[in-house]
């Protein structure tokens, strides 16, 4: 992979950087600033840049109706946006302790048309602070094949303190190691 | 009576005896027993196991948690550590049966441990991998291991066995995932044999993994840190780059394993991804990738280089594992999506698609014949138009130069080879894909072949090109996106190339942001990419001689800050100089 490539694998920023940074190892210090071109509606939206494994052709993007609270529900607006060649497209969404979903949590969007932008909306109820991910997963099918994405979608609700890690412990040689407990077995003699 | 002295008497009697005579010999006995010295080491033996959660027979019913497969941890690193001092007292490595033997001093309190790493220093096949947590609180990521107890070494060979277990329970994780490191390293021990085998002094560049149960697949920004890693990849990065979240970061392979939500996407048991994450590596280590990255998928008509690229991943994930299957779990493992790489995908085939690639590459490779695939090549075959042809081709690396290079040193196969290709609708010819006539199908533009290694001569007027997007342009790597000239550069000299927005093409409208980039196989050899204006132009610029690659595109389509329509967005480019 050349240093092109370095530029987009980092994406997002680093794709902006790309363009305007001669050094790509300084990727995230410079972006372009946009010119004469319209309004994206979407561009408040956090955007997915999906890179590595294959998956789903299908590009998503999210928006809370409001900054999520405690007990108070709020609406997540999810655009889905199929690529060139997608017949057909089923989301599910799903949550993980500490968030209630309410609405449909799976639909499905037959004959889609590639590049078209398909809504889906469900509610989410926080019942404590912390940080959070939901969880969707796109299918996609291709004429007989499905392909799926998963894509975990990152909120935090009220005041979260810095999360204090403990470091790693290190070996003799004073190298970061992470140890783990092993099922032992022993014969003596 | 028998005046014989019993059998338990006479034991004591030798005793006194021995006793008496190591006293005459100044000997240091007198407690009454006979103890030999304690031997100065003694040898500990054992098996390093993982437990694997295997891939359900049935497709699409993902991993199959019960029982899991236990596995030995092969080449991994095995440490005798003192338990008091932490000191090491003795190093060595499994075999490929996960077995182990390390001489230790007696009496000694001490485990063993299992590092995340295969190593093997000294005369080649070399290799140095490692699986870390890029989400610890270390400024260096924590390599991953397996510890046994703390017990005495004793004065007599034992053996210990350490077996990492899953930490699955019936429906979720709920302990430590002791074993999903060695079950990544398993995967890399896999890839790396079919790599030896085919060259065997093969002198690996250092690979690390970087995997951690907070690792997922994030909407937004690559935060490694934090464990959003937006989803399984290989990202090359230099020695002083930041991510997203203003972190270090550093080159390798990160992999999903997150398992908190109840759909989550996990990767340290799905071999295709981790063997296809390595196919990157090998692209990148050994030969040449100039893939660009960005968003793929399914078949959507790809840039060259990123369509050949990522083929190339899926091919060589199946000679690895010997299967053209490609599976990935998802939904917290109860599901997984497949590809089979001998199944036809016809939606989309030519040479911007993955799929096409991968059909080809499995197919040189594999030795099910069938219609249209009367071929069987090694590994060693394919490997060595990787780091040969394919590293040093003048156009850009695609499936043009890796046929062409595999053409020229497989004379034996041009009809078979031809035949794959006219398989997957692949007519063009030689690295550049001379007289291609396949555009990509319904809806494409045909202007896109047209603009495909376009001749750019110095001093000739000023030639009209357009980024142009009959897929959608997102992450700028889509069918048209990018338009790839050549200049034949005779002798070394100054040029002055300039790229300025036209909307003199009918239905077109102006490049707003016009960039260039100049390649020489694949190394950058300048660029322009000044903000806006709707004129680029790199200066003066000294390019020795030989044959480029002039790639320019209108940047406006990869920035995620506006959006454009679909429109070809054209500009003027020319070369200047003495």
């Amino acid at each position: 992979m050349n240093r092109l490539a370095i530029c987009l694998s980092i994406a997002g920023l680093a794709l902006a950087a790309c363009g305007s940074d001669p050094d790509p190892d300084t990727a995230g210090a410079a972006t372009k600033t946009a010119k004469s071109a319209p309004a994206d509606p979407l561009a408040r939206m956090a955007q997915a840049v999906g890179n590595g494994k294959p998956g789903a052709a299908v590009l998503i993007r999210y928006d809370f109706s409001a900054k999520p609270a405690v007990g108070t529900p709020m609406e997540l607006q999810l655009v889905f946006i199929p690529q060139a060649g997608v017949d057909s497209l089923d989301i599910m969404v799903s949550s993980m302790d500490g968030v209630t979903l309410s609405g449909p949590q799976t639909a499905s969007f037959p004959d889609v048309v590639p590049s078209k932008q398909y809504t889906h909306k469900v509610s989410v109820l926080p019942d404590r602070a912390g940080v959070f991910y939901l969880s969707v997963v796109a299918t996609t099918q291709i004429g007989n094949s499905n392909l799926s994405r998963t894509f975990a979608i990152p909120f935090s609700v009220g005041t979260v303190p810095a999360q204090q890690k403990a470091p790693p412990q290190t070996d003799a040689a004073g190298e970061a190691v992470q140890p783990a407990k092993a099922q032992e077995t022993t014969k003596s003699g | 009576m028998n005046s014989r002295p019993s059998r338990l008497v006479r034991p004591a009697a030798l005793g006194a005896l021995a006793s008496l005579l190591l006293s005459a010999c100044g000997g240091s006995g007198g407690d009454g027993g006979v103890t030999p010295p304690p031997p100065a080491s003694v040898t500990i033996s054992g098996r390093i196991t993982f437990d694997r959660i295997a891939f359900d027979t049935t497709l699409g019913n993902g991993l199959n948690p019960t029982p899991p497969v236990e596995s030995p941890a092969r080449e991994v690193t095995v440490q005798a550590i003192d338990a008091s001092s932490s000191a090491v007292l003795a190093t060595t490595a499994t075999d490929a049966n996960g077995d182990y033997s390390v001489s230790v001093p007696s009496n000694r309190n001490l485990f063993i441990r299992a590092r995340a790493e295969m190593i093997k220093t000294g005369t080649a096949p070399t290799w140095n991998f490692s699986v870390h947590n890029n989400t610890d609180a270390g400024i260096t990521d924590a390599l991953y291991a397996l510890d046994g107890n703390p017990a005495s070494s004793g004065v007599a060979n034992s053996t210990r066995n350490l077996r990492a277990p899953t930490g699955f329970g019936v429906t979720s994780y709920t302990g430590e995932r002791a074993a999903a490191p060695f079950a990544i390293l398993d995967t890399v021990f896999r890839a790396k044999e079919l790599v030896r085998i085919a060259v065997p002094d093969t002198a690996f560049p250092e690979l690390r993994l970087f995997w951690s149960d907070a690792n997922k697949p994030t909407v937004g920004d690559f935060c490694a840190d934090n464990g959003d890693i937006q989803t399984s990849s290989y990202r090359v990065f230099g020695v002083n780059d930041v991510d997203q979240c203003g972190d270090a970061v550093a080159t390798g392979i990160y992999l999903l394993g997150d398992a908190t939500a109840t759909m989550s996407d996990t990767d340290e048991f799905d071999q295709s991804v981790i063997a296809h994450e390595f196919g990157h590596y090998v692209e990148d280590r050994f030969g040449r990738s100039d893939s660009i990255g960005g968003q793929h998928g399914g078949d959507v008509p790809l840039d060259l280089r990123v369509a050949f690229g990522e083929g190339w991943g899926n091919a060589f994930s199946g000679m690895v594992l010997g299967s053209p299957i490609y599976r990935d779990s998802f939904n917290l493992m109860q599901n997984d999506f497949h590809i089979d790489m001998e199944a036809d995908d016809d939606v989309s085939e030519g040479w911007f698609s993955e799929a096409s690639v991968w059909e080809i590459l499995w197919d040189l490779f594999d030795s099910t014949n069938e219609a249209g695939d009367t071929v069987t090549l090694s590994f060693q075959t394919l490997f060595a138009v990787i780091t040969g042809a394919q590293k040093t081709t003048d156009a850009v690396t695609s499936i043009y130069s890796f046929l062409t290079g595999l053409r020229a040193a497989n004379a034996g196969s041009l009809a078979a080879i031809g035949n794959l290709e006219d398989g997957e609708e692949i007519f063009g010819s030689g690295d550049f894909g001379a007289g291609e006539t396949n555009f990509g199908g319904a809806g494409a533009d045909p202007q896109v072949l047209v603009d495909l290694f376009r001749e750019i001569v110095r001093n000739d007027p000023p030639i009209t090109v357009c980024s142009r997007s009959p897929f959608g342009h997102e992450t700028a790597n889509k069918l048209g996106n990018r338009v790839f000239l050549r200049l034949n550069n005779d002798v070394q000299r100054l040029v002055t190339i300039t790229a300025t927005g036209t909307n003199s093409v009918s239905g077109s409208i102006s490049a707003t942001d016009p960039d260039i980039f100049v390649l020489r196989r694949g190394v950058l050899a300048a660029l322009g990419v000044d903000e806006g204006g709707g004129t680029e132009t790199i200066d003066q610029v000294l390019l020795p001689a030989g044959l480029y690659v002039i790639e320019v595109y209108d940047f406006a389509l990869a920035d995620t800050r506006i959006v454009v329509s679909d429109a070809p967005r054209c500009m003027t480019v020319s070369v200047t100089g003495t």
